[in-house]
């Protein structure tokens, strides 16, 4: 039989109340919060996972931010491009009617048309964005500038160079210097990468010389501009049939454009996919890492809750126990 | 004959009286930390010889004996100081695991919060916005690894404060104990009896001061000695020795020994219990470990982030990026080359260095002691036989024979600023042609940061590195936790044993009451009798 002393007896019952009332705070705040984690010591191996996934679901919500963000500026484009096409097959539709041996009212009618074709293609190719960016302005994005260059009430002169506004300029006042060309990419995925925007000078252009100022006269915004003031006048058929070769190869450039966009939002789509159902994993998993399962959580502070009040009464019936009441 | 009938019903009183006192005295000190019960030890006096007969002559109380065991007192003794140092140590890595795991403190949010901003930057290069909050996101990474270092610091300095606290109540106590030594001697030098009230003080003050460091007790002539470290010498008999803390380079306290006159030195390996214990053994392994972490942390951050981005145009499409954060590489002199840091796993040192570059080899020299090293590109920098944790990589442009650096690593985490506020200064355009501001190769770039796996020789990225953190941390605080609760079923099983010798019962004591009350009464009346005896021979001669 062990020998008990008195203080030994009285705090028997102490240390059982204080484990099961630290147990029931903890319970609480487990349920309220609905995190099994109340702190990173609690489970450092499910920490460490934790903090990986979490770090992963913060990228991969990047990602999926990206991807939203880089169909739409594909969707957008495609819609300009494809507008843009259409507009450049009405011109065809319009130059293939025309004869230089129609009556002058006839050919001005259909200067007046094609003027209208130009208009379209040109505020096309200046499109802005949302946030007021010029779609096909390459690396330079000066709203200030559009990037095909309109200069005077709609008639543009010809020999005047389609390229930057020279005007443009940096915010602290010095010239800024053109550079035509450029596309953005965005990125999809961990290493992947879409282009976002393309830049119309390898497309309006019959050449694509990237970086330098074509010679006047050699894009197909000009050369329209160019019809359309000489129709009236004296025009041969073999410009008519010169513009309409220059008009289909640009068709076809914008056609090769939309291929692309087409080819990008399905990988888009595709990295969109595996980001989602990696989210989601990731997600769950952090969530079995994390949360508490509020069911077995509240069984246990029930038997928590019963054995603390056990140890209560115990302790309230034994403790007036002594031999000194009875003498 | 008569006389000696009185005689021993007086020493029955008498051995009465002395358990009854000795019965309250046990009563008394029931609450008492330290007391060990007390009982009178009793033995039947030298009997009398007469007419060939011997004749009992009462009772004699040989001794006042207090109950303890040796044995089960080292137990609990030697637990408690155990405990002591779990529970100092799971109080800071408790506190720390909260800081570093914590989303609103950590540094993770953060990291995720720069990089997103990056990334948003990159979809929109020339937007407002997207910059605006770029520079907000480097603001707060900046402001939250400020915050993180100085909650680190504060921890170190608690230690600091916590440990000059100890060492003064370690000398007090060590202090009383020299003073017991001697009044123990003093008292039981005059009875030739064991003093027990005053071992079970001294001993008292030894289980307290065990609660402060691990002591190892000598215990010599009713002198009891104590030793700390390895076996340095606290108290001496009557002498005690005073512990004194002093700052090191990096500002924190150890300990040393004043042994007559000459300060010993205790390294921190040697004290492994009690609160100091504990102390030492949490800032050793989480403390200083999570502060020179985030430090690196926040150097590799600075560093290349700051590369990147000067290797990139500002939106006006020319001028090249600046600093994004306060310079890790700065540039000393005319010097127009730039070198770049690679970080190896070894633990980078709080220090700064100064770099020069001789056209083949860089010599490195550490500030704060002049010691320098020739190291190749790529080769990591060693000092005295101690790796830095990182290398030199030349970097754009290429160094020039004769150019110089400042590396300021230290206090790094402390000093990183967000040094951009004009949303036009983010360099999101890549220098090589064809730029512009509606470029954003570089910024996609400094986005690629984040996947990138600098530090660790390439082992680990930011957010990899920071949660090693975390989770070391954490591990080390849950084994305190348990270590604690595992200790404290030790120290209760052990002072349950120890109390089963030495404790006082009120029960137990009621009884001994009641038996000594009677002994008493019993000894009272046999004096009564022997009286009345007496006015029976006294009746016949009147």
């Amino acid at each position: 039989m062990i020998r008990i002393d008195s203080l030994t007896y009285f705090n028997a019952g102490m240390a059982g109340m204080r484990g099961n009332q630290e147990a029931i705070a903890r319970l609480n705040q487990q349920i309220a919060s609905g995190e099994r984690l109340l702190a990173p010591k609690d489970d450092p191996i499910a920490t460490g996972k934790v903090m990986d996934l979490s770090n992963r679901i913060a990228q991969r919500t990047q990602y999926a931010a990206n991807q939203d963000r880089a169909e739409m500026a594909l969707k957008y484009q495609n819609v300009v491009i494809q507008g843009m096409s259409a507009a450049l097959q009405r011109a065809r539709g319009l130059l293939t009617s025309i004869d230089p041996d129609h009556a002058l009212h006839l050919r001005e009618a259909h200067a007046v048309q094609l003027r209208g074709v130009f208009n379209q293609v040109l505020d096309l190719a200046n499109t802005r964005d949302a946030a007021g960016n010029y779609l096909f302005g390459g690396f330079v994005s000066n709203p200030a500038a559009p990037p095909w260059a309109n200069a005077g009430d709609g008639g543009l002169a010809s020999g005047i160079p389609l390229v930057y506004d020279g005007a443009a300029t940096q915010y602290d006042g010095t010239p800024l210097t053109p550079a035509p060309g450029g596309t953005r990419e965005i990125e999809i995925d961990a290493g992947r990468r879409v282009q976002v925007s393309d830049h119309l000078d390898a497309v309006l252009r019959a050449s694509a010389g990237a970086g330098a100022t074509a010679p006047a006269g050699e894009d197909i915004l000009q050369k329209l501009d160019a019809m359309v003031h000489n129709l009236p006048g004296a025009v041969t058929q073999a410009d008519i049939s010169a513009l309409l070769v220059d008009i289909e190869q640009t068709v076809k450039r914008l056609e090769r454009i939309e291929h692309r966009i087409a080819g990008a939002l399905s990988e888009i789509a595709d990295a969109r996919a595996t980001n989602q159902a990696l989210l989601l994993q990731d997600r769950n998993a952090l969530g079995d890492l994390r949360r508490v399962d509020q069911a077995a959580a509240i069984v246990e502070l029930q038997s928590r809750q019963t054995v603390l009040e056990a140890a209560g009464r115990a302790y309230a019936r034994t403790a007036n126990l002594s031999l000194f009441n009875f003498l | 004959m008569a006389s000696g009938i009185l005689g021993v019903a007086l020493s029955g009183l008498n051995a009465a009286q002395a358990g009854i006192r000795t019965t309250q005295h046990n009563i008394a000190n029931v609450n008492t930390p330290g007391y060990r019960r007390q009982e009178v030890g009793y033995a039947a006096q030298q009997p009398d010889l007469r007419t060939g007969m011997y004749y009992g002559s009462g009772v004699s109380v040989e001794a006042v004996r207090s109950l303890y065991s040796r044995f089960l007192d080292n137990e609990v003794a030697l637990n408690t100081s155990q405990l002591a140092r779990h529970q100092t140590y799971a109080g800071y890595a408790g506190q720390i695991d909260r800081l570093l795991g914590d989303a609103a403190t950590g540094l993770s949010t953060a990291l995720d919060g720069f990089f997103a901003a990056t990334n948003e930057v990159a979809n929109d290069p020339v937007g407002n916005a997207p910059r605006q909050a770029l520079l907000s996101a480097a603001a707060t990474l900046a402001h939250r690894v400020n915050t993180l270092d100085d909650r680190l610091r504060a921890q170190l300095d608690a230690t600091n404060r916590e440990l000059v606290d100890a060492v003064g109540q370690i000398n007090v106590l060590a202090e009383r104990i020299a003073a017991s030594n001697a009044d123990i001697a003093r008292a039981e030098a005059l009875s030739g009896r064991s003093a027990n009230d005053l071992r079970d003080r001294r001993d008292q003050l030894i289980a307290e001061l065990g609660q402060l460091v691990d002591v190892t007790r000598i215990e010599q002539d009713g002198d009891v000695s104590v030793f700390i470290g390895s076996g340095q010498p606290l108290v001496l008999g009557v002498v005690a020795n005073a512990l004194a803390t002093t700052l090191d380079a990096d500002g924190l306290r150890q300990l040393e020994l004043n042994v007559g006159g000459t300060l010993v030195s205790i390294g921190s390996g040697l004290i492994s219990g009690g609160r100091l214990g504990g102390l030492l053994a949490v800032r050793e392994q989480v403390v200083l470990p999570a502060f020179h972490d985030l430090n690196r942390i926040a150097v590799a951050i600075g560093a290349e982030v700051n590369r990147v981005h000067r290797a990139g145009l500002q939106l006006d499409g020319a001028t090249p990026g600046g600093d994004v954060f306060t310079g890790v590489v700065e540039r000393t002199g005319a010097t127009s080359g730039w070198i770049r840091l690679e970080f190896s796993a070894s633990a980078l040192p709080n220090r700064d260095y100064a770099v020069t570059y001789n056209g083949a080899d860089y010599t490195v020299t550490r500030l704060m002691d002049g010691a320098s090293v020739n190291v190749a590109a790529g080769a990591e920098v060693v000092l005295a036989g101690v790796a830095q944790g990182f290398r030199i990589q030349a970097g754009t442009p290429a160094p020039a024979v004769g150019e110089t650096w400042n590396l300021n690593l230290q206090d790094y985490a402390r000093t990183l600023r967000a040094l951009l506020d004009d949303t036009r200064a983010i360099a999101a355009a890549a220098a090589t042609p064809p730029t512009g501001p509606g470029d954003n190769r570089n910024a996609l770039a400094l986005a690629a940061l984040q996947q990138q796996r600098m530090l660790d020789d390439g082992g680990s990225g930011y957010a990899a590195a920071y949660n090693r953190i975390v989770a070391r941390t954490a591990a080390l605080a849950a084994q305190a936790d348990a270590g604690q609760s595992a200790l404290g079923t030790l120290v209760t099983a052990a002072t349950e044993a120890r109390q089963s010798v030495s404790g006082v019962n009120l029960d137990e004591e009621a009884v001994n009451l009641i038996r000594f009350q009677q002994a008493y009464q019993a000894s009272a009346r046999a004096m009564q009798i022997a009286a009345s005896l007496f006015d029976e021979v006294l009746g016949i001669v009147r």
